[in-house]
């Protein structure tokens, strides 16, 4: 379980989270909404323990995260897959070396074992055959599936995805989505999902959480936000600007 | 008033700010060597990557150098008919000043900017977030094993530009100037001490720590976007630089102070 208790955050003097409340249950996805600057990949980057917040408690399996050193987190991020926003595959590797390494570079998995695991994920993202290429040449959705393989590999218990779907045409984007729900169905693993893509967030949700101003606008199931009565979250799932332009 | 002085104190401010983030980095850097379990095959990538892919680079300098040393030196002593002086004078300047500072100077240019390059670009790129979030500490999976290549290889290469330099003066010496061979040789020994190549070699150490522990900073701490980067490397290669040369000149005094010139 995930809970994240009066977290403030920001930086340059400019506080970004303004006291965010969360609550993520056990093999349950929580999808986080919100404009862009909100601080949505801010906020799962803090629960990634990527960062320090200025104030609050993260608290992951009943333990607070925050007070501890970079060198101390280690048995959470051991807990902790993620999806980066772009990926972030290492670019002197290649695919199957970037998946392999969560398992290799402790050294203690064999050989034998993290070749079965890998194959195993790599089918699983449907990337077999390709293996054998650095990631500058696959497209933007190969990469992203190479970046989940790479996040899944060690069976981590908790999932954060920064917007899996950003930049994917839609069938690529369903098929994240898929390996989304398959994640959650099949392992039971707890996911937080950013994104801005209210097609995936409907798809994958079981609660969806909107951040505005710095704190949690509202939240609840898809069809709760879909029949919400809050101008703002009407307007943010609808895709409603005020702004008229002139031309 | 206040302002003017806010406008000062700022630049200064953010320098020890830098320097106090350096400090950590490197002492970091020393207590992973120290109680962590080496990734070794990123060590032997690093030292083939930083050591041995320089050595063409750095005998080719070293060998202009002692060229051009040889050179300046015998037109010199030749006005005093000590032309014979000229090899031990090229070995020894070769040893203790010109081999370790050439090289890194050079060395500082070509791996620090492309450490401070590669780092930055990992950073910006989310890769070592990617690599803290698989519970792999930057430190010792990045610094260690660039700093561990690059202090082993800074001593060899720089002996490299020592014995390439001394060669290529030689022959300079010998076939275009007309000294004797024999004597060169033979005053070359008589004056070049164990002291001053140790001297050199240990120097070539400074050097290499300084190099790998400035570009490792400047790359970790870069700003976001390619023009970050780029600050970065420029600012990787100018600091070492500068630094290698103040070192340089510190090193020189305990030296002559702890054993005679």
């Amino acid at each position: 379980m995930i809970l994240v208790e009066n977290l403030y955050h920001g930086f340059h003097g400019v506080e970004i989270l303004r006291g965010v409340n969360l609550e993520v249950k056990e093999a349950e996805t929580l999808v986080i909404i919100g404009r862009s600057g909100s601080g949505k990949s801010q906020l799962l980057r803090l629960v990634a323990s990527l960062t320090k917040p200025s104030r609050g408690r993260i608290v992951i399996d009943r333990r607070d995260w925050v007070p501890l050193g970079e060198r101390e987190l280690t048995p959470l991020r051991k807990k902790i897959g993620i999806l980066f926003q772009d990926a972030a595959l290492f670019d002197s590797m290649t695919v199957y070396e970037n998946v392999a390494f969560p398992l290799t570079v402790s050294g203690k998995v064999p050989k034998r074992e993290v070749r079965e695991r890998v194959e195993e994920v790599l089918k699983l993202v449907s990337l077999e055959g390709h293996g054998r290429k650095k990631p500058g040449e696959i497209s933007g959705g190969m990469r992203k599936r190479a970046g989940l393989a790479r996040a899944i590999v060690d069976r981590p218990s908790i999932v954060l995805y920064d917007e899996p779907t950003a930049g994917l045409d839609p069938v690529i984007a369903d098929s994240i989505n898929n390996l989304i729900l398959k994640l959650s169905e099949v392992f039971h693993v707890t996911s937080i999902v950013v994104t801005h893509d209210m097609v995936s967030a409907y798809k994958v949700a079981d609660r969806i959480a909107m951040l505005y101003e710095g704190k949690v606008l509202e939240s609840g199931t898809p069809a709760e936000i879909q029949s919400s009565r809050n101008p703002v979250v009407e307007k943010f799932i609808q895709g409603r600007s005020d702004v008229l332009v002139d031309l | 008033m206040n302002l003017l002085l806010a406008h000062l104190a700022d630049p200064v401010f953010r320098f020890l700010d830098q320097l106090g983030t350096w400090w950590s980095l490197t002492l970091e850097t020393l207590r992973s060597l120290f109680t962590r379990r080496p990734y070794f095959r990123e060590i032997v990538v690093q030292t083939y990557l930083v050591g041995a892919r320089s050595q063409m680079v750095v005998c080719f300098t070293g060998a202009f150098i002692g060229m051009v040393f040889c050179a300046q030196i015998f037109y010199q002593f030749h006005k005093v008919q000590m032309d014979s002086g000229t090899g031990p004078a090229v070995s020894i300047a070769l040893a203790r000043e010109l081999a370790p500072i050439i090289t890194g100077l050079i060395v500082a240019g070509r791996v620090g900017a492309s450490m401070a390059a590669e780092l930055g670009t990992m950073r910006v790129t989310e890769q070592v977030d990617a690599l803290r979030s698989l519970a792999v500490h930057p430190v010792d999976y990045l610094v260690v094993p660039r700093a561990i290549g690059l202090v082993m290889s800074m001593p060899l290469l720089t002996a490299e530009a020592m014995l390439v330099g001394i060669v290529a003066a030689y022959l300079v010496g010998t076939q275009l100037l007309g000294v004797d061979g024999g004597y060169f040789i033979n005053n070359m020994e008589k004056f070049t001490k164990y002291k001053d190549v140790m001297a050199g070699l240990i120097k070539a150490v400074v050097f290499g720590f300084i190099i790998v522990t400035v570009s490792c900073y400047k790359g970790l701490n870069c700003d976001r976007g390619a023009e970050g980067v780029g600050r970065a490397t420029t600012e990787a290669v100018v600091v070492s630089s500068v630094s290698i040369l103040i070192a340089n000149f510190f090193i020189t005094i305990i030296f002559s102070k702890l054993i005679s010139p």
